[in-house]
């Protein structure tokens, strides 16, 4: 290597890693104001016998919303001031077993895995809008494209989504069988022109397909979400509670991911799929669950353990073990990131790290 | 099988981390914002969420937290949670039937308000905490006259025709009186009563009606002499060459002036201002008003109910020839003549001042 590739190099390294010799993101104001200079929380655990089994969460821009899923009590939404973790609302849905969920703007819209339902709540005052909408075989990852929610539909034995008008809640099946089997989460993803995904999309989705060959594919939802790509294949067991977007890529985590096989954490450039990299590998005990980012970090849940990992560009910073116990979904609120843990689905227990 | 880890080599290793540090380009948002990674916001614009309000929007405020709203038709004042739309508080029985709004301010403390009531301009101030949900305050001529609530509500005397768009300076509210061609100047923490100290403008400036405060400078868009001009308490500059101003933001560096025409005016702050470049583009022109969003430039247009988002570039250069835009788009979807666009950090809100919602964009 010249000298003058080696000056390169180094610069680009110290400039690129420089900054995170601190623990947090500096260019964050939020973060800045909260002194929150350590690498994760491991005091802050949320406990309440009323509501069981947490598992997705959603930030409204005020508040974390919390599906409690439980199925041996009454299951309900519970609205959380993030500031302190005070119940601002909680809500019963009658015959709804809330697991994922997501904000529109406006609405926080929740499915029922079980039942294969989508339930539309309204944030401001908690009154239900739509009850019930059908969905496909066992609806688990969401996204919102602005106007539309993408919904994942799970089944090992075939492919398909659904689009849901947020303005309406009328729903529209689509079958993606011919070029995906098993889809747990999806992402939308929009770029500015000058700077399209692949395809030279300025919009598209982007589905992660656990069967057959697992991978992740690209559809164009402006023509009909005809198929444009796909990624090489993303190894067995991928396991999709959050998938994270950071602007660019992708991050989802596997049990037995590509090599070097065994639990991992892939990201995927959308720029170009082929992109696709294991950007850290995870001890074999491990069983990564979900994933988010927080402007910074990439923050992984483990179903098995407390141990929250995060990383920096694909590399592990630190572990740090939530207080809650196992990692279920995980969410970010601007400040601070959010872990449900299943616990054993009793009780409710929600880590702020 | 599983594979040892491959540690790479250093200059793979330079290189990698460099390329994924240069590539977050994609997004349709600003990535650098928490509140919009915790929203996940990577959407360009959000066409499904309406928020109904009082009829006719026509004029929207943000206080840090909530979104306020006046309604022409009706002269009343809302106030609403800017994370989910829930209402905090309503002002109905302050402003006189018929009130024309033109600006909500926020000051930190307190909301301004101004308008026209016939030909009478006014300009009020009213406490944004002592106020919440207390309609009590008695209507009157000009506009308003809130002198049941004491400190807490404060109409401002001298305040000349037209009264159009304010500005904050840290210490001062300054108002554009684009009836009598000139501005007014209020001390923002005065005791009542308050009067406005009237600032003639030195150069002719024909319709000023919208202002900006670029940290040193009033900023003063003058519609029909085709001029911008630069205000501070001890002097005044003039701009020249830019046609029909009709709203100005300031992006930190840049300002950027847009044109009835549709045309953006890419400005100078340093010495008494220069124009760096313009291009035509915006959808119907800018007749709703532009924001700034830490990444975007927002311009709405009253007539066509179109929104066109500009991907800013970065600072000026004073060689460039033409402005630093990356990308002009247009989008519309539920709006209805959308105008006075604020940025709460997250969101870009619209009134749809010919409905009865706001656009939460």
């Amino acid at each position: 290597m010249k000298v003058a590739e080696i000056w390169t190099a180094l610069i680009v390294s110290m400039l690129v890693f420089c900054p995170h010799v601190l623990a947090q993101n500096p260019d964050n104001p939020i973060e800045d104001a909260l002194l929150r200079w350590y690498p994760a929380n491991q005091a802050v655990l949320f406990t309440n016998s009323a509501c069981a089994a947490p598992q997705g969460l959603a930030f409204d821009g005020e508040h974390m919303w919390v599906a409690c899923s439980s199925t041996n009590s009454a299951a309900q939404l519970w609205e959380l001031n993030t500031s302190d973790g005070s119940l601002v609302r909680a809500l019963t849905l009658t015959n709804v077993h809330p697991s994922y969920l997501l904000f529109d703007g406006a609405n926080i819209w929740a499915t029922d895995r079980t039942a294969g339902t989508l339930t539309e709540v309204r944030a401001s005052d908690g009154s239900l809008v739509r009850p019930t909408m059908t969905l496909g075989t066992t609806p688990s990852g969401m996204a919102f494209d602005g106007r539309y929610i993408w919904i994942a539909n799970s089944s090992t034995t075939s492919g398909s989504l659904t689009k849901v008008d947020a303005t309406n809640g009328n729903t529209t099946p689509i079958d993606i069988s011919a070029h995906c089997t098993d889809a747990t989460n999806i992402a939308f993803v929009s770029s500015d022109p000058g700077s399209p995904a692949w395809g030279n999309l300025t919009k598209s989705i982007w589905v992660v397909c656990s069967a057959t060959t697992p991978q992740v594919i690209e559809l164009d939802p402006s023509n009909n979400n005809a198929f444009v790509t796909a990624t090489p294949t993303i190894g067995g067991s991928p396991n999709c509670n959050n998938i994270a977007f950071d602007g660019v890529r992708l991050w989802f985590t596997t049990l037995d991911g590509p090599p070097p096989a065994g639990p991992s954490v892939i990201q995927v450039d959308t720029t170009n799929p082929q992109n696709m990299v294991v950007a850290t590998s995870l001890t074999e005990t491990s069983h990564p669950d979900a994933v988010a980012f927080d402007g910074e970090f990439i923050w992984v849940t483990d179903s098995v353990s407390s141990l929250v990992t995060k990383l920096f560009d694909g590399v592990t910073i630190r572990t740090a073990p939530a207080p809650g116990g196992n990692g279920y979904f995980v969410a970010f609120d601007g400040g601070n990131v959010w872990v449900s843990n299943s616990n054993g689905g009793s009780g409710f227990y929600v880590s702020k790290m | 099988m599983k594979f040892p880890f491959v540690r790479p080599s250093f200059r793979d290793f330079a290189i990698a981390t460099g390329v994924l540090a240069l590539s977050g380009v994609l997004c349709a948002q600003n990535a650098k914002n928490p509140i919009e990674v915790a929203l996940l916001r990577w959407y360009q614009v959000n066409t499904a969420v309406q928020l109904s309000t009082c009829s006719p929007p026509s004029v929207l405020g943000f206080d840090g937290k909530h979104i306020w709203v006046a309604c022409g038709n009706v002269s009343e004042l809302h106030e609403y949670n800017s994370s989910d739309g829930s209402p905090i508080a309503a002002i109905t029985s302050v402003f006189v039937s018929g009130v024309l709004f033109s600006s909500l301010l926020y000051d930190g403390e307190n909301i301004w308000v101004s308008g026209n009531s016939n030909t009478a301009g006014f300009v009020t101030r009213i406490n944004v905490s002592t106020v919440n949900g207390d309609a009590a305050c008695v209507a009157g001529g000009g506009g308003c006259n809130c002198t049941s609530l004491g400190n807490a509500c404060a109409s401002v005397s001298n305040v000349l025709s037209g009264a159009g768009g304010m500005t904050f300076d840290g210490a001062n509210v300054w108002v554009a009186n684009g009836g009598a061609n000139n501005l007014s100047r209020i001390t923002a923490n005065a005791q009542p009563p308050i009067a406005a100290t009237t600032v003639t403008l030195n150069s002719a400036c024909n319709q000023p009606l919208f202002l900006a405060f670029d940290g040193t400078n009033v900023l003063v868009p003058c519609r029909n002499s085709n001029s911008v001009q630069f205000v501070t308490l001890t002097q005044q500059s003039l701009l020249t060459g830019i046609t029909s101003p009709a709203w100005i933001t300031y992006d930190g560096t840049d300002i950027w002036v847009t044109s009835t025409n549709g045309t953006v005016y890419e400005v100078s702050p340093s010495g008494s201002g220069h124009i760096v470049s313009s291009a035509k583009g915006i959808t119907g022109g800018a007749g709703g008003g532009s924001a700034y969003d830490g990444k975007y430039l927002w311009v709405a247009d009253y007539s066509t109910a179109m929104v066109t988002k500009l991907q800013l570039g970065g600072p000026i250069t004073s060689s460039g020839s033409a402005p630093n835009i990356t990308s002009m788009t247009a989008f519309s979807g539920g709006l209805t003549n959308p105008e006075s666009p604020v940025f709460d950090g997250a969101n870009v809100w619209f009134a749809n001042s010919g409905g009865t919602t706001v656009s939460k964009f």
